[in-house]
């Protein structure tokens, strides 16, 4: 019985497996693979030769550069959208005016979830093409023409958003590594943080409404304050949904590749001078516009690299947020 | 479940691997293609017999593959050649297929050693030509060169070709490429507008100056470049340090010579750019647009000059006002001391075709590249693309488009063809430049800063022994 109960599982999960095991676990290995090689991509003959490629990876200029723009991003982008989306998630579940009995959001929450869902439904080539129209630098541009309108900005000296490389802040250097978030690299952060806070206000939404009522009852009985009341009731029983969150986006800071590719200057995105380049649009600049013969490997070592930092921080981030004691409710 | 803008990255790293993917699978089957390759004959299988009118010997019952880019120059002339091709060997069957991205489609198939008999390798994803070069996977276009003409066998097909096609198609001394069309660059200019407030085309950096300073009185700039798109304005500084330097200056460059962007010629032509966005006669945040935003400026009389080359007009036929008349003109004068006289202008040939060593009917590919050289398909290709094809004289007494007519005028009068072979060579150098030129137009830098990052990368890739070095001359 157990034995035809596994057959059948295992017949159903055969395609799966297989189509996995082709598409995802065996292109990773190869990847590893190539990595240690000096595979042109072009030709299949290629020899081993060792770790050099990681080697050169962390003495290449443009690559610690682009990481350091992937650690600036994962400051930033992950805290702030994860706030923003509390924040309104709490609004419109449980922020409403306390003169009536009961506990509900702020008038018109579900216009607002609409409103704040929106990007979510766009694609990323859309996106790209609005931004780039809100960022145009010249009196085309939404932001430049509103700014020229209020004499705030010159005619002929436009801001640059998307082909500015200065630092909003005068850069940090350690060692070989220098921090620094260029005005452009902002200008896609905002963007993603616009893009990303309505998919997580819906995602806590659900959880904030999975909570019982009750407990917002009885806090606003003992006369907790709104913000008491997100403090002390509502983010210790979001923990969880925090956690997941927070990998999701740590992962999706350290990939940001489609909005450098499709937004910033250069070929393949990345500019100006490489001030938005991020180790995911470095790596596919090197792996299809190659002029050594061996930037395929270096590309693919570059691809493990980023890998096995996406793990690291994963794991990392799962284990600072790990909830100790679980609330049944 | 990721945030939407960055789930298409997840599809592009998926279609990453899933080129790897591609071409582990395909692996395979290479090897026995590959043992089977072994055993047939050395001349890729053909069955003809070698004549006059058929120099390589193609079969006549030898199905044929040509994989053509879809792009400016549309699928009418390719579908002309492969009719022209069907009609010589009515036995053989031609599989005629257009790509966008002839790299992502190709890639895995030289990898895989199944490759098309003719490839289109154009932009923008090329298949980088060194890499295929290196493992052996490109025939020597040599024989075709020296093959009898399509149209009289008395004549070699290497004369029938304009000046500067070997050389452009040339990678580690062999002729791999064949470009077949020609284009002309220069700055390009509304004539109508420049009639009507009677101005002059500058042939001097003094007149340009002066015409810059009138433009700048009527609110308008005197020259804009497609910022977003660094090639355009890396290009205008190629030129310009050719145009003062000569080819000299080139030669040190594309050869790497040790302080070869230190040259005065460099220092000339970078101090002119940052004069531009110095005196603000470039149009206000055109380092933040894009090429179809900056050229549009200059059809609606915003801007006077913009560099680009001889598919402008095609580019913007459907933005472009009936007023206005579109002319290129060559570099103007930079110093009082151009090693380059008045009227040198740039020019090169351009997409390119490749056979691949293990095409199965490689003496078919040669053949209709041969025939793509001969007079009628080559007048068709100007005819349906509005382009020079690199045939001499090919496109004689063709009056099609206004802009065509004044960019063949220019070539004619020129006193010198302006090229450069450095950035299809080095790729990091090229990418230097770009940002460094960027920077200046952009009038955030200066000619010393721009010669010291490109100098750095310059000797950066003068050290790199896995980048094949290549020598002009």
């Amino acid at each position: 019985m157990s034995f035809g109960r596994a057959r059948f599982i295992t017949g159903f999960l055969f395609a799966p497996i297989l189509l996995y095991a082709v598409y995802v676990l065996y292109p990773y290995a190869q990847t590893a693979y190539y990595s240690v090689t000096d595979f042109s991509g072009f030709s299949p003959d290629f020899a081993y030769v060792g770790f050099g490629n990681y080697v050169e990876l962390f003495e290449d200029e443009v690559f610690l550069k682009a990481l350091g723009h992937n650690v600036v991003v994962l400051t930033v982008f992950p805290v702030v959208t994860i706030l923003l989306a509390l924040f309104f998630a709490f609004m419109l579940n449980v922020g409403g005016r306390g003169d009536k009995a009961g506990v509900r959001g702020v008038r018109g929450s579900s216009v607002y979830k609409f409103i704040f869902f929106f990007p979510q439904v766009l694609s990323i080539a859309i996106v790209a093409v609005i931004w780039r129209r809100v960022f145009q630098s010249n009196d085309g541009g939404l932001i430049n023409s509103l700014l020229m309108a209020m004499g705030l900005v010159e005619k002929d000296k436009p801001l640059m958003f998307l082909a500015e490389g200065e630092s909003v802040f005068p850069p940090i250097t350690i060692g070989n590594f220098t921090f620094e978030a260029p005005v452009v690299l902002v200008c896609l952060i905002l963007i993603a943080i616009w893009g990303g806070v309505g998919f997580y206000l819906v995602l806590f939404s659900a959880a904030m409404q999975s909570i019982p009522k009750d407990i917002f009852e009885a806090a606003t009985l003992d006369g907790a304050t709104r913000v008491q009341t997100f403090f002390r009731v509502t983010l210790p029983l979001l923990r969880e949904h925090v956690s997941v969150a927070w990998v999701y986006l740590g992962i999706a800071a350290l990939d940001f590749y489609a909005l450098v590719v499709g937004m910033t200057p250069g070929p393949g995105g990345g500019g100006p001078n490489d001030a938005s380049q991020v180790m995911s649009s470095y790596m596919m600049s090197n792996a299809f516009r190659p002029s050594r013969f061996d930037s395929f490997a270096f590309a693919c070592a570059m691809g493990v690299s980023i890998a096995i930092l996406t793990l690291l921080l994963a794991a990392v981030q799962l284990r600072v947020t790990r909830s100790r004691d679980k609330l049944e409710f | 479940m990721t945030v939407t803008p960055d789930s298409p990255s997840e599809l592009n790293r998926r279609t990453l691997l899933r080129r790897a993917a591609a071409a582990g699978l395909l692996a395979a089957p290479a090897m026995s293609a590959l043992a089977a390759c072994a055993s047939e004959d050395g001349e890729g299988g053909t069955t003809g017999e070698k004549t006059e009118a058929n120099p390589f010997g193609v079969g006549d019952k030898q199905p044929l593959e040509v994989a053509f880019f879809n792009g400016g120059f549309g699928e009418d002339y390719a579908k002309f050649d492969v009719a022209a091709y069907e009609k010589k060997f009515p036995g053989s069957k031609v599989e005629l297929k257009f790509s966008k991205t002839i790299l992502t489609d190709y890639q895995p198939r030289f990898y895989g050693g199944n490759p098309p008999d003719v490839l289109n390798n154009s932009s923008p994803e090329t298949i980088p030509v060194g890499p295929v070069v290196q493992g052996g996977q490109l025939t020597d276009l040599t024989q075709l060169l020296e093959a009898g003409s399509f149209d009289d066998p008395a004549v070699k097909v290497k004369d029938t070709l304009v000046a500067g096609v070997v050389e452009e198609g040339t990678f580690n001394g062999k002729m791999y490429t064949l470009n077949y069309a020609y284009s002309i660059y220069g700055h390009w200019y509304d004539e109508a507008l420049f009639a009507k407030n009677g101005w002059t085309v500058p042939k001097t950096w003094e007149e340009f100056t002066t015409l810059a300073e009138a433009a700048k009185a009527k609110g308008i700039a005197a020259y804009t470049f497609q910022g977003i798109h660094p090639w355009y304005i890396h290009n205008v500084i190629s030129e310009w340090i050719y145009k003062v330097g000569g080819k000299e200056a080139i030669l040190k460059i594309d050869n790497l010579e040790p302080n070869a962007w230190k040259q005065d010629a460099v220092k000339v032509a970078a101090e002119r750019i940052a004069e531009m966005a110095s005196k603000g006669w470039i149009q206000a945040g055109a380092a933040g647009l894009d090429h179809t935003t900056t050229q549009q400026a200059v059809l609606d009389g915003k801007a006077l000059f913009i560099w680009c080359g001889s598919w402008l007009e095609g580019e913007m036929a459907k933005t472009l006002p009936a007023s206005v008349k579109l002319a290129v003109a060559p570099p103007w004068d930079l110093s009082g001391s151009d090693k380059a006289k008045y009227g040198a202008v740039h020019a090169a040939p351009g997409e390119g075709f490749v056979v691949p060593t293990k095409a199965k009917n490689q003496a078919g590919g040669l053949e209709f590249l041969r025939m793509m050289l001969g007079k009628e398909q080559a007048r068709k290709f100007a005819e349906l693309t509005k382009s020079l094809p690199v045939v001499k004289g090919a496109a004689d007494g063709l009056t099609i488009s206004s802009a065509l007519t004044s960019a063949s005028k220019v070539a004619a009068a020129a006193t010198e063809v302006i090229n450069w072979r450095y950035g299809g060579w080095y790729t990091p150098l090229q990418n230097a430049v770009f940002a460094a030129a960027t920077d200046l137009a952009a009038g955030k830098s200066s000619a010393e800063k721009f010669m010291d990052a490109v100098q750095k990368a310059a000797d950066e890739v003068a050290k790199d022994d896995k980048i094949v070095k290549q020598k002009a001359s």
